[in-house]
């Protein structure tokens, strides 16, 4: 049994889907006496921390055992996660990859249990609403050693990924002709919708809206941050539905190039292709300008 | 007697357009408050973050509509009104616990301690220029502060925007935290080239934002 415990708290913002966590203490084993403050786990200062990107909507925030036992390893002391609810919806991340099965397993609860909960309040409540979570870990869970028994699941084996190497930014030429592809395509789309609109055939609804201003949020956040941006993406991706003027192929396909974004070395093929499909939208509004598709 | 069912279709109609344009604004704010958080997240911990973004939100979220056609992009906003947003705030808690506000914003973007002069509603530091200036000292902020923000930015964001390619390339090298040498080799040119061109940039920005910045606003 592990002598002290972390005590972690959690926040979930439903508006912005934005789960924050960080540890506000080390204490004594709930029960079991000893003396309150980082004791036997002595951390570096503030100085000393570590923040790693896993991407540009996921960081984790590590600092150095100075003392004890584990003096010389990385403990888990902050992480940040955005657009985590449509990830897990969407089955594009696990918690368990990125944090320690018991704080996995009560943030993916609170998640739930918040969006359900928001969805019932009003606009102006929804956008405040938050909701908070405490609980003791085991200190031992916490550190980077102790997280890198990949791919198993279970009370003792943790899944998370151990401390890392900051994802490394895309370089600019492909950061900006991704960027440039998005925005072509979301500019083609509102184009089409807008025709299709004032012909009074279809109501494009609101996933397409929805759709294109994912698509130049996503754009926006890729040329600012140069990394990939699972939780924009998904927003995107939840976005590729029924309404929008495309085929069954295009939507498999913009799906398929959307979740690629994920990884920095598919962007330029990425770019391309999606480029591709904007100007094809192009053409055949060019020579349909008055014929809703 | 008229017939009811067009009146509630026309409600129906309604109804359903309103939903949908609070579900667009919602989206906007959560974007805000998401890239509000990436930004943050290099240099404040995590509750710390989301305190700041949600204190944006919440200014936000009251004028909405305005922000959201004025400013299309919440990516481009959120960028935009960080540097103040964060500014207020710290000020904001350290107005509460009754510390005063002792950091200033150059107009070039660092920051240095020293003493505030409160003049009518506006703090402002003592020969510098800062766009926080126009926070008022008290109280609820004005759309205006948000607004010379933004107007500020975008000054100073056309002046980035107009600059040659490898200029933009050299700032944005040392914003990802690279040094001048370090930049200087990457782009096979001298340190003192990088040294002068950052120079440059750095005082055309200056007066641009001064320029565009109207003291007593608020």
């Amino acid at each position: 049994m592990d002598a002290l415990d972390a005590l972690v708290r959690m926040r979930y913002r439903p508006s912005g889907d934005v789960l924050l966590g960080q540890v506000e203490r080390f204490d004594a084993h709930l029960g079991a006496p000893g003396p309150e403050g980082d004791g036997p786990t002595a951390l570096a200062d503030d100085h000393a921390e570590r923040i790693e990107h896993l991407d540009a909507d996921t960081t984790r925030t590590w600092r150095l055992v100075t003392e004890g036992p584990d003096r010389g390893r990385s403990m888990l002391v902050g992480f940040r996660l955005v657009g985590i609810g449509a990830r897990l919806r969407a089955g594009r991340s696990s918690l368990g990859d990125i944090l320690p099965v018991p704080l996995a397993r009560a943030a993916g609860e609170m998640i739930a249990s918040a969006d359900g909960a928001a969805a019932r309040l009003d606009a102006d409540d929804r956008v405040r609403a938050r909701a908070e979570v405490s609980l003791f870990v085991p200190r031992s869970q916490l550190l980077s050693g102790v997280l890198g028994a990949s791919g198993q699941h279970g009370e003792d084996a943790l899944s998370a990924r151990p401390e890392g190497a900051t994802a490394s930014p895309a370089d600019l030429g492909a950061a900006r002709a991704l960027a440039g592809s998005l925005t072509h395509l979301a500019d083609s789309l509102q184009a089409e919708l807008a025709l299709l609109s004032a012909a009074r055939r279809v109501d494009p609804g609101d996933h397409a809206e929805r759709f294109v201003d994912a698509l130049r949020v996503l754009a926006s956040v890729v040329s600012r941050h140069r990394l990939p941006a699972p939780g924009a993406a998904t927003l995107a991706i939840d976005a590729v539905r029924g309404g929008l003027p495309l085929s069954g192929t295009e939507r498999t396909l913009l799906r398929g190039l959307l979740a690629e974004m994920d990884d920095i070395s598919q962007w330029r093929d990425a770019a391309r292709a999606l480029e591709t499909l904007a100007t094809t939208l192009d053409d055949q509004r060019s020579r349909r300008p008055d014929r809703a598709r | 007697m008229s017939d009811p069912r067009p009146t509630s279709l026309a409600s129906r109609m309604q109804r359903r357009a309103e939903r949908r344009r609070l579900q667009r604004l919602e989206a906007y704010l959560g974007s805000v408050r998401a890239e509000l958080i990436r930004l943050l997240s290099r240099t404040r911990s995590p509750f710390d973050a989301d305190d700041v973004a949600n204190h944006v939100c919440e200014r936000l979220w009251a004028k909405i509509d305005f922000y959201a056609e004025r400013y299309p992009s919440p990516v481009v906003f959120a960028a935009a009104v960080l540097h103040n947003a964060v500014i207020d705030y710290d000020r904001t808690q350290n107005s509460q616990r009754g510390a005063g506000a002792h950091a200033v914003t150059h107009a070039d973007g660092t920051m240095s301690t020293k003493r505030i002069v409160v003049s009518g509603d506006a703090a402002r530091g003592e020969d510098e220029v800062a766009i926080w200036e126009f926070v008022p000292a008290t109280g609820e902020l004005p759309d205006d502060w948000v607004i010379a923000s933004l107007d500020a930015a975008a000054a100073v964001a056309r002046v980035l925007v107009g600059l040659p390619e490898s200029s933009r390339e050299m700032l944005h090298l040392l914003a990802e935290g690279y040094t001048q040498s370090e930049v200087a080799a990457q782009m096979g040119v001298t340190r003192e080239t990088v040294n002068r061109k950052v120079s440059q940039v750095r005082q055309t920005v200056r007066r641009v934002a001064e320029q565009a910045t109207p003291v007593g606003v608020g």
